[in-house]
């Protein structure tokens, strides 16, 4: 497979990817055969009960992760081939991300947290011009020289969100950005995803448990003992929900 | 609590492991530590009380017979004794007797040099029946291991079977009965069939007849004589126990002066003759004949015979000639005055700096004056001349001052002068006599020839002249009272009379351990001795020698100039030596005990940082602050106990299969230093986990300042120690910089011990047997030091794994990350290194070690912490190199 990327409306492809890993239990399959494509602009929310397999399906997506079989094809670039250094290259480029804990670096203000996500690769002039305009944007304005121990929950996930889009990545993936939120600081932060999602054309890619999040997506992929449960849509997402008992 | 202590201890393993690695180090190391220092002291007093077991124990000598070297250095030269010349009176040896804790109290009275007159005789006998043979006799000597040759003399000897001499006591005219005349005066020695001059007529058969045909060499042997107490000589150097020959020294042998019909008066004096002497000097005889003397019948002079065909070479030592000689000493009344040689002045050589400190000694050489042999012809030998008398050495120039006691010779009469009869009642092997330890040196031997090493390591030993580099150990010994009348300045002028004893060596009882109390009673008595009689005291016991190097000008006879070395003897080195280690040992105990609990201290800090929630949580829910201090101490102590535990277990295995020289108690105590540690250790842990609100310990504590963001990840790492890493950070910098301060000043102490302590034959021997103990504690501390910043960083890496994990995730490379770590653990290793060097050089200069010196301990120890942190910090950094950001964020 060519390291170039290929001409393609997908953001994202897995064909036939399974993932395992050795437990002291045996062998756990976390995925097992997805196959499965996002576009490119398209908000797409991954459900499924807690084990179900929604991290490994984004950290296969960026590279994090490496597949036991099948293909990852992300942004026109086959990640299989990819060697670690060009992986890392590639996520620096192109890749934002959100976590449920935006695990920020304690000693560092929000400004400097959002700032060193990228500094092996940029001049910290660049960055930090950058990172106010975001910090700006995710509504952080006057937060910008607290520390992480000074931020709630929702300003801290707003400064994880604002260092996933510095750099102006095509693709943004958030596992569980919601999880540990409120409801109201929940809403408040889909809608700026939303919000940011258009300003950039980002493709969205969100791993959640929460309805609120799912329901904001272009479409559902609903995961089920790492598998993709047939007709990925609003419906299966609230019928496969952790409630709904079908769980691994 | 004590239950919930072990729950909290299970739960985080890999902190409860690093901390327990951290403690089972510091007890292990301690344990070691304990039993190598104390094997160390062990062997250390064994050494040390093998040079203090010493023949005996103070030295008493007379006031002002302290050398400027020895004012100044501490340092007397060997043999120092043949160089005193009285000073000491019998009264003050008495006072010194009667103090009590003096065991023994055994004098040397040095008398001075006595001339032995063996000489050097060879046969010569005509070629044949009615020819005149004339031989030619080259004799030269050697000596200073061979690096001189002295030309002594070229002697003809003229045998006429048909002459006639006219003998006269400088020889004589020779009348060939062919014709001609021969000058018999020195250097020609003439031999004939008919000697006249000695009554009316010629006669056949008188001496010098051709049957008296011989070369005749004298060679005076200077003897050195002093003057012993038989009974205290026994029982500090065992002198009785050498006797080769005949019987020991009485103290009642008296000098005995001759009958009245016994003339010319003498006096008997009882002595001891050693067996062997020292003196180094070989000699050459080379015989030629002349292949034609019919030309002496021509009016040719034996010296202008050119032809001359060899016949035979000999040669002959002195030795062999003092051990020829010793049957007949009963035999000849000594005429012959006694002289006195003074010590060598010593000065230093250019660019030698302190002296002996340095190594740089220069003997200061005079000219001879031959004076001192000057007298009438002694020798019943016709033809033989006074010159003869004075040994070729004595032209060299002199190293000593040499001054000779009498008035003249022969006595004037009226004059209480008396010959001299050595009457000797024995012989003595001073090869037997138990003398000095070797590590104590051979400095204060009285018997002893002293060593004096060239470079090659060839011996330097005495010569025949008295004011000789090297000087002879006394070979004749005499009784007190023998000695007395030897001193007597109305027999021999400026003997010293009275006050006729050199030196007085005494021993004190109750002092056969080493130690502070056997150095304070050693004292005691010394002081004693010097209120009651003015007299200086050295403490000898515990002395030992240092190699000195010493030049040599070049002689006039072949030895070129050199420099020789010399044990000298150094005054109080093993009791400096044992403070001095044992100092040592305490403080670098200390020191070690100060860096095992930083570094437990430090695990422990970091830990409870981690928990800084849970404690918040437990606080919130009503725990009170001390109840969470106590928590932490109790979680401690269980750690200390598990700790102690394996340690004691260890200990025992230690002792069973590799260190058996470790104290069995020593185990237990491992236990309770584990313990200890760990509850000293976990004080400011505890303090740090109840600080503050329940809110501000749940969230952290934080303010808000300007944002900075750095520039690079090394800076990242950095602005993370000096922020949120601060109190361990400090710790960790501590920790090394203990590690360095111990290691440059372990090296330092190396270095003073060889510079002070070293030079010394002891010094030498116990710098080795220390040094073992002074590499185990450099080592321990550098891995205190190194293992402290390794733990700082991995705990930095486990406790932040996630947070890496994320940077990795956003497209850090992997080696940035292990750069923004390496840069913390290496300015930890860089700023302990750097204060553990100011420590060292800052100790340094105040224990007055020189700057250079302490400059480098300093940067020795600095760059060691560095390089010994920089490879503890290696595991860590490959962890966080290889680690997955997925696995890490997996297992969040």
């Amino acid at each position: 497979m060519s390291l170039a990327a290929i001409e393609s409306d997908q953001a994202v492809e897995f064909r036939d990817v399974s993932r395992s890993y050795d437990g002291s239990t045996g062998t756990i399959h976390a995925l097992r055969d997805v196959t499965l494509s996002i576009g490119r602009g398209e908000i797409v929310a991954v459900t499924g009960p807690s084990g179900s397999g929604k991290t490994t399906l984004l950290n296969l997506m960026i590279g994090l992760d490496r597949p036991t079989a099948g293909e990852v094809i992300t942004l026109g670039r086959s990640l299989n081939a990819l060697r670690e250094r060009q992986l890392t290259a590639f996520r620096a480029g192109s890749v934002g991300l959100v976590f449920q804990d935006p695990h920020l670096l304690p000693g560092l203000t929000a400004l400097e947290n959002v700032v060193v996500a990228r500094l092996p690769w940029r001049s910290r002039r660049e960055l930090v011009t950058e990172a106010r305009a975001l910090l700006v944007a995710v509504g952080l304005d006057a937060r910008m020289d607290f520390p992480p121990a000074k931020l709630s929950g929702g300003e801290r996930q707003r400064v994880g969100v604002a260092r996933a889009l510095l750099g102006s990545p095509p693709l943004l993936l958030a596992d569980e950005p919601t999880g540990n939120l409120d409801d109201e600081t929940t809403q408040d932060l889909v809608a700026l995803l939303r919000e940011l999602q258009e300003r950039f054309s980002l493709t969205l890619v969100l791993a959640t448990h929460d309805q609120t999040v799912s329901g904001a997506a272009d479409r559902i992929v609903h995961l089920v003992g790492g598998t993709v449960r047939d007709g990925s849509d609003h419906e299966v997402a609230a019928m496969g929900s952790p409630s709904a008992g079908d769980v691994l | 609590m004590i239950r919930l202590g072990f729950r909290e201890l299970f739960s985080r393993r890999t902190a409860t492991i690093l901390s327990a690695a951290a403690l089972l180090t510091a007890t292990m190391s301690f344990l070691i530590l304990a039993g190598t220092a104390k094997t160390t002291r062990a062997a250390l007093s064994g050494d040390i009380g093998r040079a203090w077991t010493t023949p005996y124990d103070l030295l008493v000598r007379p006031v002002g017979s302290r050398s400027p070297l020895e004012v100044t250095n501490g340092l007397i030269r060997p043999n120092y004794v043949s160089g005193l010349l009285g000073g000491i009176t019998a009264k003050q040896l008495e006072a010194i007797r009667s103090i009590p804790g003096v065991d023994v109290a055994a004098p040397v009275a040095t008398v001075g040099f006595v001339e032995w007159p063996s000489a050097y005789f060879q046969a010569l006998s005509a070629a044949g029946p009615g020819t005149t043979t004339a031989y030619r006799v080259t004799v030269t000597a050697t000596g200073d291991a061979g690096l001189s040759r002295y030309p002594v003399e070229q002697r003809y000897v003229v045998i006429a079977k048909n002459g006639d001499l006219n003998a006269r006591p400088t020889g004589g005219l020779l009348h060939l009965r062919g014709g001609g005349e021969v000058d018999c005066s020195y250097p020609v020695n003439c031999f004939a069939g008919r000697v006249c001059g000695f009554g009316p007529g010629c006669e056949v058969g008188h001496y010098p007849s051709t049957r008296d045909a011989r070369y005749y060499l004298p060679l005076l042997q200077p003897i050195v004589i002093a003057g012993i107490d038989p009974v205290a000589e026994a029982k500090i150097a065992g002198l009785d126990r050498c006797v080769a020959t005949g019987r020991y020294l009485f103290t009642g042998d008296h000098p005995l002066a001759s009958g009245k019909d016994e003339d010319p008066p003498f006096e008997r004096i009882p002595v001891l003759v050693s067996t062997h002497a020292f003196i180094d000097q070989t000699l050459t005889i080379r015989i030629e004949r002349a292949t034609r003397p019919g030309l002496l019948a021509h009016g040719t002079s034996p010296q202008e015979l050119g032809s001359w065909q060899p016949v035979e070479t000999h040669t002959s030592s002195s030795a062999d000639l003092y051990a020829d000689y010793l049957p007949s000493i009963h035999d000849y009344l000594d005429p012959w005055p006694i002289w006195s040689a003074g010590d060598v002045s010593y000065g230093t050589t250019s660019g030698g700096g302190s002296g002996a400190s340095s190594g740089a000694l220069r003997a200061e050489d005079r000219p001879a004056q031959l004076g001192i042999y000057k007298r009438s012809n002694t020798s019943s030998e016709v033809g033989i001349v006074d010159q003869l008398l004075i040994p070729p050495e004595a032209k060299e120039a002199w190293f000593r001052p040499v001054v000779e006691h009498q008035d003249g010779y022969p006595p004037f009469p009226g004059t209480p002068y008396r010959f001299k009869l050595w009457n000797a009642v024995g012989q003595y092997d001073p090869t037997c006599l138990r003398g000095f330890d070797p590590l104590a040196g051979g400095g204060l031997e009285t018997y002893s020839l002293p060593s004096v090493e060239l470079p090659d390591g060839r011996a330097l030993g005495p010569t025949r002249s008295m004011a000789g580099y090297v000087n002879s150990p006394p070979l004749l010994l005499t009784t007190l009272d023998g000695a007395a009348w030897l001193a007597n300045p109305k027999r021999y002028r400026g003997q010293p009379g009275k006050a006729f004893i050199s030196v007085i060596r005494v021993r004190v009882s109750d002092t056969r351990t080493p130690g502070a109390a056997s150095q304070a009673r050693l004292e005691l008595v010394a002081a004693r001795i010097h209120d009651a009689t003015g007299l200086q005291v050295d403490v000898v016991k515990g002395s030992s020698t240092r190699t000195v190097r010493v030049g040599l000008p070049a002689g006039s006879f072949g030895r070129p100039a050199l420099t020789v070395s010399e044990p000298w003897w150094e005054k109080g080195v093993a009791i400096r030596f044992t403070t001095a280690v044992r100092a040592q040992d305490l403080t670098l105990f200390a020191l070690v005990l100060v860096g095992a609990i930083i570094l437990v201290g430090e695990s422990a800090f970091v830990s409870v940082r981690r928990r800084q929630a849970e404690f918040g949580v437990l606080r919130a829910i009503g725990w009170p602050v001390l109840r969470i201090a106590w928590l932490v101490e109790v979680e401690m102590v269980l750690l200390g106990c598990a700790v102690g535990m394996v340690a004691m277990l260890g200990g025992i295995g230690l002792r069973l299969f590799l260190l058996h020289s470790l104290p069995i108690g020593l185990a237990p105590v491992s236990l309770v230093l584990a313990v200890t540690v760990a509850g000293v250790a976990g004080v400011i842990p505890a303090l740090s986990a109840a600080r503050g609100s329940a809110v501000t310990v749940i969230r952290g504590r934080a303010r808000v300042r300007r944002s900075r963001p750095p520039g690079s990840a090394a800076l990242l790492g950095l602005r993370d120690l000096a922020g949120i890493r601060r109190v361990e950070s400090l710790l960790g910098i501590g920790a090394v910089a203990l590690g360095a301060a111990l290691f440059g000043g372990v090296l330092l102490a190396t270095r003073a011990f060889r510079d002070r302590l070293d030079v010394t034959t002891l010094g030498i021997f116990l710098g080795g047997q220390v040094r073992p103990f002074h590499v185990v504690i450099a080592v321990l501390s550098l891995v205190f030091g190194a293992i402290a910043a390794g733990q700082i960083v991995t705990l930095g890496y486990l406790e932040r794994q996630s947070e890496f994990a994320v940077l990795r995730a956003f497209g850090w490379p992997r080696a940035r990350v292990t750069v923004l770590l390496a840069a913390q653990g290496i300015a930890i290793g860089a700023l302990g290194g750097l204060l553990g060097g100011l420590v060292v050089w800052a100790g340094g200069m105040v224990a007055g070690e020189s700057g250079s010196q302490a400059l480098s301990g300093a940067v020795a120890g600095a760059i060691v912490a560095v390089l010994a942190t920089t490879l503890a910090i290696g595991g860590p950094l490959l962890l966080a190199y290889r680690s997955s950001p997925a696995e890490a964020l997996r297992g969040e």
